[in-house]
């Protein structure tokens, strides 16, 4: 009922959108900002609806997520990648093709991606308005602070970024 | 979007016919292209595309390529971008896996080696008893290197160097030699069986591969 109400009204949203981001360091340098990894803190009432809708998605994703991303899809492995990076090289050498394997470093994927292209994506195969509307929800009027040294510093609002929350 | 004919991009043929241009793990992404300049440029216009519509750009300073084939390769491309070609007999981790062109076994071992020696410095100064030396064996430092046999499979001089680290650790819980009481293969007992529960690293990695093999016949997934 309540999520209905958020869903329609947009009211409340504002105070249950608002994260708090925290540094985790990676390995390295610790002065350099690069090698931490910002971890997104939220209040339980978005975190019980963010699972309700990835539990739904959780169903279809096999038959959404193309067969080459081996990532978050229950049943696809890691290994399949490693194991197509070895092979192939000896593959192209013993039946005489010229390969080259192109390892991509993607730059921050998860803080960079535009709103508006998963909106649309989600658009173009063909996922139901009410559905986007929900993930919207997610993403509507959210704002952020971010605490470092235990200090938490001015809240802001967010534009882009795909959370990377802490369970 | 690669697959796309439009764009013209030629992948990989693969040995049962089908064609691979990318695969993607989360955000490690692997292009397998048909290795000729145009084809490189074509691919990295689409990229540019991906990266105006989504906002994802490539950092090609922390990428890499690498040739295989017969020939060699005699053009240059991507270095005024900061790509890095890795050279015959070289690999670059992936995955957390070496992979490289004509890789010598030792890539794979030396990361396996220096995942245990990583741990050990973390532990070695610990005094633990018998009982928390195994457990952190177990644990620690055989867990770190089992992603890695999952995937490759070690060679039996390998195994046992690899077991002499873990040997030394139990016995005198440090990474220096030390005199076994008791030999490795009754460690590698169950501790019903009076051994100490020690997983075997070759038996492991032959339990793993195994595994990948029933994974590759029932599912058809492997490609």
């Amino acid at each position: 009922m309540a999520y209905t109400a958020m869903l329609n009204s947009g009211e409340a949203l504002a105070f249950i959108n608002r994260d708090l981001i925290t540094l985790i360091p990676k390995t390295g340098d610790r002065s350099k900002l690069g090698n931490w990894r910002p971890i997104t803190l939220l209040g339980c009432i978005y975190k019980i609806l963010a699972k309700a809708l990835a539990g739904r998605l959780q169903t279809f994703l096999p038959s959404i997520i193309r067969p080459n991303q081996t990532g978050f899809v229950e049943g696809r492995s890691i290994l399949d990648n490693v194991f197509m990076a070895q092979d192939s090289l000896s593959w192209a050498e013993e039946s005489n093709q010229d390969l080259v394997l192109l390892l991509l470093d993607f730059e921050k994927a998860f803080d960079i991606i535009e709103w508006n292209f998963l909106f649309s994506a989600m658009g173009h195969i063909e996922f139901s308005n009410t559905w986007i509307k929900w993930v919207r929800t997610l993403y509507r009027e959210a704002s952020s602070t971010i605490k470092v040294n235990g200090v938490v510093g001015p809240t802001f609002q967010l534009a882009r970024l795909v959370r990377q929350i802490a369970h | 979007m690669l697959a796309d004919p439009r764009h013209g991009i030629e992948g990989l043929t693969l040995p049962k016919g089908g064609i691979i241009r990318d695969q993607t793990f989360a955000n490690d992404t692997t292009l397998y292209l048909k290795g000729d300049q145009e084809n490189l440029d074509r691919a990295q216009g689409v990229l540019e595309i991906f990266y105006k519509a989504s906002g994802a750009r490539i950092n090609w300073n922390k990428s890499s390529a690498i040739w295989a084939s017969r020939r060699e390769r005699i053009w240059d491309w991507g270095e005024e971008v900061g790509l890095k070609w890795i050279p015959r007999g070289e690999g670059v981790r992936y995955l957390g896996v070496q992979v490289g062109f004509h890789l010598p076994a030792e890539a794979n071992f030396n990361m396996m080696l220096s995942a245990l020696k990583g741990k050990l410095i973390c532990w070695s100064h610990s005094n633990l008893s018998l009982a928390g030396r195994v457990l952190v064996a177990n644990q620690v430092l055989l867990a770190s290197t089992w992603y890695l046999v999952a995937c490759w499979n070690p060679n039996p001089s390998m195994c046992s160097q690899a077991c002499g680290v873990v040997r030394n650790f139990i016995w005198g819980g440090k990474a220096a030699l030390t005199r076994a009481k008791v030999k490795w293969d009754t460690l590698t007992l169950p501790i019903a069986k009076s051994g100490l529960g020690i997983i075997d690293p070759k038996s492991q990695s032959k339990a793993l591969l195994a595994k990948l093999m029933v994974r590759g016949l029932t599912a058809g997934g492997e490609p």
